[in-house]
């Protein structure tokens, strides 16, 4: 075939030499080229940076030319009778080496293109799963089936008892702006996030009515602690969901609030049973919350939740009052 | 005129429910309550038409108190705030749901289409003796794992045993339930099911052939091509149900 492309290019016929050294030139340059391949892979150059990489390619291929001179001359003189001799200065061992020079060049540009191709893939699908973590993560924060519950609270109520009704909306516009607003603040007053937590309360005592009982003891001095916005309330809506949503006859909810020499306890206890091996999208939110905790606070601030006495679960959680010192020195 | 009871544990999402049907002249509500284990005594004793069922409850789902009923399951409408994921259980859609805040042109064609299908039925069941068995045009409620169905009888093909469940053969589906084989032979209408072996019951609406066996038994083919062997002794009887 090549004989062939030759006489139609040129007219003349090659001669059983020339052909043959031109058939172990491709044949050797593929077996070189393959083997060459895989030592790149073996040595890992493949994640080595341009730099390093040009003096090792510059190398490898002054020995492979020498290489594949070698051989080439060897099974030439071999098969054809060639009476080659080995010297350095023949100029076949600079086209050996030009030819090592651009495979490397071509190999290296496909291979890197084919990494950003495969990497831009990868940005964009880990772009479209953060997207819609963070989706999920925003519903889950709004809690429609708390607010269509609200919703259809609020519409009996217009007719039952108004006054009542009035209340609920602003008390459901306050939680649905806080949890918009959520985002904005690292940290806000435990104070602040008791005034959502009792607006929620007031909306799920509207629902289940004598079904949930609630109560607050917050210790004075309590208030000005440093939190997590939502952090409380995620928790509250975990003790309604899990405990208070699934007793036909109800519960109660206690918050209290106490004060140690360094740090602030916020106990929360509420009807149900807790089952620490119940593989659920709460204890994930719980992870998140601890999450949450250890980012503001490190390892001064933790959680904590187990059952407790009466066939009630005690949820704490510990705040280090230094975020109040920072406060203060904040101001001065 | 229609019976229908409102289960939800909300107080106030039953009361919102009632004043919406109040303007519903075919809609008489017998019964409420906020307890599904009330609901099902309440179901029995009242025998309703329909129910409106709330899905999140304490103790026990709509669904699993469903699952829970015993003889003919009423009419359900549905009546949830967001439960996308239990919605997605049903696997038919024979089923009507709501979502709460109840809009009043929802309501109105869900009870549109389900008097339709009360109607039919009263129709078809007229003139019948009823001895409380269940009847073709009787619907059941079926669940399998987190998976649902509502399924009137006469599109069930085949009962099939398998050991201390039940394979129910309708449509693509072939749900398993806990079931004896005995206990349906008892609640399903002799009319119309016939129980072909120890470990079948067939539908006789929907045998295509009946072919001679060994041992003077017979093989029944149903209209989707399952073949089911019947036994000596129930031969017999089919072969005098069959006969002129």
């Amino acid at each position: 075939m090549i004989s062939t492309a030759v006489f139609i290019l040129t007219g003349t016929k090659l001669s059983f030499d020339v052909l043959g050294g031109i058939y172990l030139v491709f044949a050797l340059g593929l077996v070189v080229s393959h083997l060459y391949r895989a030592i790149i892979i073996k040595l890992g150059w493949l994640e080595k940076d341009i730099a390093s990489l040009i003096p090792r390619v510059a190398v490898a291929c002054i020995i492979l030319a020498i290489v594949f001179h070698g051989i080439y001359i060897f099974i030439g003189n071999l098969a054809f009778g060639w009476k080659l001799a080995y010297t350095w200065t023949d100029a076949n061992l600079v086209t050996w080496g030009m030819l090592f020079f651009i495979w490397s060049l071509i190999y290296f540009t496909y291979i890197f293109f084919q990494r950003f191709r495969k990497e831009e893939i990868k940005n964009l699908q880990l772009e479209s799963a953060k997207n819609e973590y963070e989706l999920r993560r925003l519903r889950d924060q709004m809690n429609p089936h708390f607010i269509f519950n609200a919703m259809n609270t609020i519409r009996a109520l217009i007719d039952e008892n108004p006054t009542k009704a009035k209340n609920a909306v602003t008390q459901l516009s306050n939680v649905l702006r806080s949890s918009l607003q959520a985002g904005d603040q690292d940290l806000i007053p435990l104070s602040k996030e008791i005034e959502i937590v009792k607006d929620y309360l007031e909306i799920e005592k509207a629902r289940y009515e004598e079904r949930l009982e609630i109560s607050w003891q917050v210790q004075e001095g309590t208030e000005k602690v440093k939190i997590p916005p939502l952090l409380l309330q995620t928790i509250i809506e975990n003790c309604i969901k899990h405990g208070i949503a699934k007793l036909p006859d109800g519960g109660s909810i206690c918050i209290q609030t106490v004060t140690h020499d360094d740090a602030v306890d916020i106990n929360i206890f509420n009807t149900g049973v807790y089952d620490p091996n119940a593989k659920s999208d709460s204890s994930l939110g719980l992870e998140n919350t601890k999450n949450r905790l250890n980012l503001s606070f490190g390892k001064e601030a933790w959680l904590t939740i187990g059952n407790h006495e009466n066939k009630s679960v005690l949820t704490t959680i510990h705040l280090p009052l230094t975020s109040i010192k920072n406060d203060k020195s904040n101001s001065n | 005129m229609i019976r229908a009871i409102v289960i939800d544990d909300e107080r106030l999402a039953r009361q919102e429910l009632k004043n919406l049907l109040q303007s519903f002249d075919n809609i008489q509500i017998v019964a409420e309550s906020g307890k599904p284990e009330e609901a099902l005594d309440l179901i029995e004793k009242e025998n309703p038409d329909l129910i409106f069922l709330d899905i999140q409850m304490p103790g026990m789902t709509g669904f699993e108190m469903l699952d829970e009923l015993e003889g003919t399951a009423p009419e359900v409408i549905f009546v949830t705030a967001y439960d996308e994921y239990a919605l997605k259980a049903f696997e038919v859609n024979a089923l009507d749901y709501l979502m709460k805040p109840v809009e009043e042109s929802r309501l109105q064609e869900a009870i549109e289409k389900i008097a339709k299908r009360i109607a039919k039925k009263k129709v078809e069941s007229e003139g019948q003796e009823n001895d409380g068995k269940l009847e073709l045009h009787d619907q059941v409620f079926l669940k399998d794992g987190e998976k649902c169905w509502f399924v009137e009888l006469e599109k069930i093909r085949l009962f099939e045993s398998e050991g201390n469940y039940v394979r129910v053969y309708f449509d693509e589906s072939r749900p398993l339930i806990l079931k004896s084989l005995n206990a349906l032979t008892d609640r399903l209408s002799e009319k119309y099911f016939f129980r072909a072996s120890r470990k079948h019951i067939v539908n006789l609406r929907w045998i295509e052939k009946v072919e001679t066996w060994f041992n003077g038994g017979l093989l029944v083919i149903l209209k989707d091509g399952t073949k089911v062997e019947v036994s000596r002794r129930q031969s017999v009887k089919l072969k005098e149900m069959m006969a002129l």
